[in-house]
């Protein structure tokens, strides 16, 4: 669960955007939706690690896609081959586990995906393509079908737009310099007939647009993967919350996924 | 001649196996952390602040890094001391290691109340967390009314009769006036530093960081502010004295043994990395060993001053 990493690869992929992929050992493998939180610094500053989606893991190896925001992601961007990682992980439940949610209070909240064979589509603004990715990896294992929508600022921002496009991804950028002009919930409008999952990751403004227009479709529900300020990112110090029916719950051991019905945006 | 080396200290009613005890509010109910350490290897467990009612807790932002430390007002949400002791302790029984439950109220009934349902549970004993505020009083800190404080104790004393130990806060002026009056009230031990108030802004939207505004700093940079309220306390008090703040590893925790901390708690260090507390007590074991020091007690309080 602790792991000392070794740095395979450090590169800037995109406009303050890095990927990087990580030597974990043979014993590590990971779930889609699930993170790594990895202490950036030997020393107290900064001192708290710094949770990151998995972009993909495999053979005990795993990849990330991070933005350069602070202190610790510029620790992070700076890292060279050989260097050591030493992260916590994998952490969170995966985008499959997905069902009834056990609170601490000992309240249950069921999530009903009531249609039996969905349509999937995957959308993703900015780095929570990231988590989106692995998801859609697993699906093309499995042969389930999706549909995979990334949204950015504009060209520059766009990730991976080679490797997305050949696992069937369009893009949406805000000042159309890239794929479809406008915002991922513009596109998602004419998309959303018949029995729908939407799996989402990305800014909490991109959150409240996909549940504006997916909000009184019975057919659609919407999961998706939430960032919170986090502390342990093992479930100890209640620092990363969201709220459910009335209670706070931890985006690192209940979620990072959950049902965007229960969630006060 | 192969000496085993003797790490056990004695703290009121309760004998540990080793001075390291884990932080309330940062081991959660002790089982996050099972997958990471083995339990039985800490001198106490001490778990997160348990009340009347469960409580919900501030709301987010909840916690922002600061230099060498973090500030934290997470508000105290806990399952409340009924579910802790029905659903968490018999989870916990399975270990050797004692649990302490770290215990607050809104009022002083309330104290006494949740300390009356433990007095039948498993566990060993209980840390009274003061430095919260008296809503029959304006919010006034429980921390800063001497008298509050001995009505609290008393109230505590008639219904417990285990381990007690009270959880000083460093923001009253006053840290080794209060730990006086605690030992003049009968209390095994009592335990500092809670956190300092602190708080952040940011300065794009100017609004503070927290939604609870302030909050409580924690982490390597109150340690010196802690030392030197652990062995001020040390030497003005008889009962045993247990020292937090900013550990990290086994040479700080061996600073306040050095100061009179009978025992440490390992607090933020578990977030930095979770298996801290037993590198801890590995790292006191081989400084011991290496410098041949049988008994845990010749290091405790053993500063030389003049």
């Amino acid at each position: 669960m602790i792991y000392d990493a070794k740095v395979i690869e450090n590169k800037k992929i995109a406009e303050e955007i890095y990927w990087m992929k990580l030597d974990a050992g043979k014993k590590f493998k990971a779930e889609p939706g699930q993170f790594i939180n990895i202490r950036v610094a030997d020393s107290f500053q900064p001192l708290l690690r710094r949770p990151f989606s998995i972009f993909y893991a495999e053979k005990g190896k795993v990849e990330i896609v991070y933005k350069v925001i602070g202190k610790g992601t510029a620790i992070l961007a700076n890292k060279k081959k050989g260097d050591k990682v030493n992260f916590i992980g994998p952490l969170g439940k995966s985008y499959l586990e997905f069902g009834i949610l056990n609170l601490e209070s000992g309240k249950k909240i069921q999530s009903k995906i009531q249609n039996p064979k969905p349509r999937i589509i995957l959308v993703g603004g900015g780095t929570g393509i990231a988590s989106l990715h692995f998801l859609a990896r697993e699906l093309k294992k499995r042969n389930i079908k999706f549909e995979l929508i990334q949204g950015a600022k504009n060209k520059q921002c766009v990730i991976m737009p080679n490797e997305l496009k050949q696992i069937g991804c369009i893009f949406a950028t805000d000042d159309g310099s890239f794929g479809k002009k406008g915002f991922v919930s513009d596109a998602l409008k004419g998309m959303l007939e018949g029995n729908i999952i939407i799996y989402t990751c990305g800014p909490k403004q991109m959150f409240k647009a996909i549940k504006k227009v997916t909000e009184h479709k019975k057919n659609v529900k919407v999961l998706a993967s939430f960032e919170e300020y986090m502390g342990c990112g093992i479930g100890a110090c209640l620092s990363c919350v969201v709220e459910i029916d009335g209670e706070y719950i931890r985006v690192c051991k209940e979620g990072p996924v959950f049902d965007m019905d229960n969630i006060k945006l | 001649m192969a000496n085993k080396m003797n790490t056990e200290v004695i703290i009121g009613k309760l004998t540990l196996k080793n001075p390291v005890m884990t932080a309330s509010g940062t081991f959660g109910y002790g089982l996050e952390f099972e997958k990471f350490i083995e339990l039985n290897k800490l001198g106490a467990i001490i778990v997160k602040g348990l009340s009347l009612k469960p409580q919900k807790g501030n709301k987010p932002q909840r916690i922002v890094e600061t230099p060498a430390g973090m500030i934290n007002a997470i508000g105290l949400q806990n399952i409340g001391v009924d579910a802790f002791i029905k659903e968490k302790m018999p989870k916990l029984k399975k270990y050797k290691t004692p649990v302490i439950a770290n215990i607050y109220g809104t009022c002083s009934e309330e104290y006494v109340k949740v300390a009356e349902k433990l007095e039948d549970s498993d566990v060993a004993g209980i840390e009274v967390n003061i430095s919260c505020p008296n809503v029959k009083k304006g919010g006034m800190q429980f921390a800063a009314d001497k008298e509050m404080i001995k009505t609290i104790i008393n109230g505590i004393k008639k219904v417990y009769s285990k381990e007690i130990i009270i959880k000083l806060s460093p923001n009253t002026g006053n840290i080794e006036e209060i730990a006086g009056i605690c030992e003049g009230e009968g209390v095994d031990a009592v335990s500092l530093i809670n956190t300092l108030v602190g708080m952040a802004i940011d300065i794009e939207t100017r609004k503070p960081v927290l939604a609870n505004t302030y909050g409580g700093l924690s982490g390597p940079a109150i340690k010196p502010v802690a030392l030197a309220m652990v062995h001020k306390t040390a030497k003005s008090v008889k009962i045993p004295v247990i020292g937090i703040g900013g550990i990290m590893d086994y040479k700080d925790a061996l600073e306040f043994l050095i100061a009179g901390a009978k025992a440490v708690q390992i607090g933020t260090a578990n977030f930095v990395d979770p298996q801290t507390t037993v590198k801890i007590v590995d790292g006191i074991y081989k400084y011991m060993k290496d410098k041949q020091i049988n008994n845990i007690n010749d290091i405790i309080g053993s500063i030389n001053i003049g």
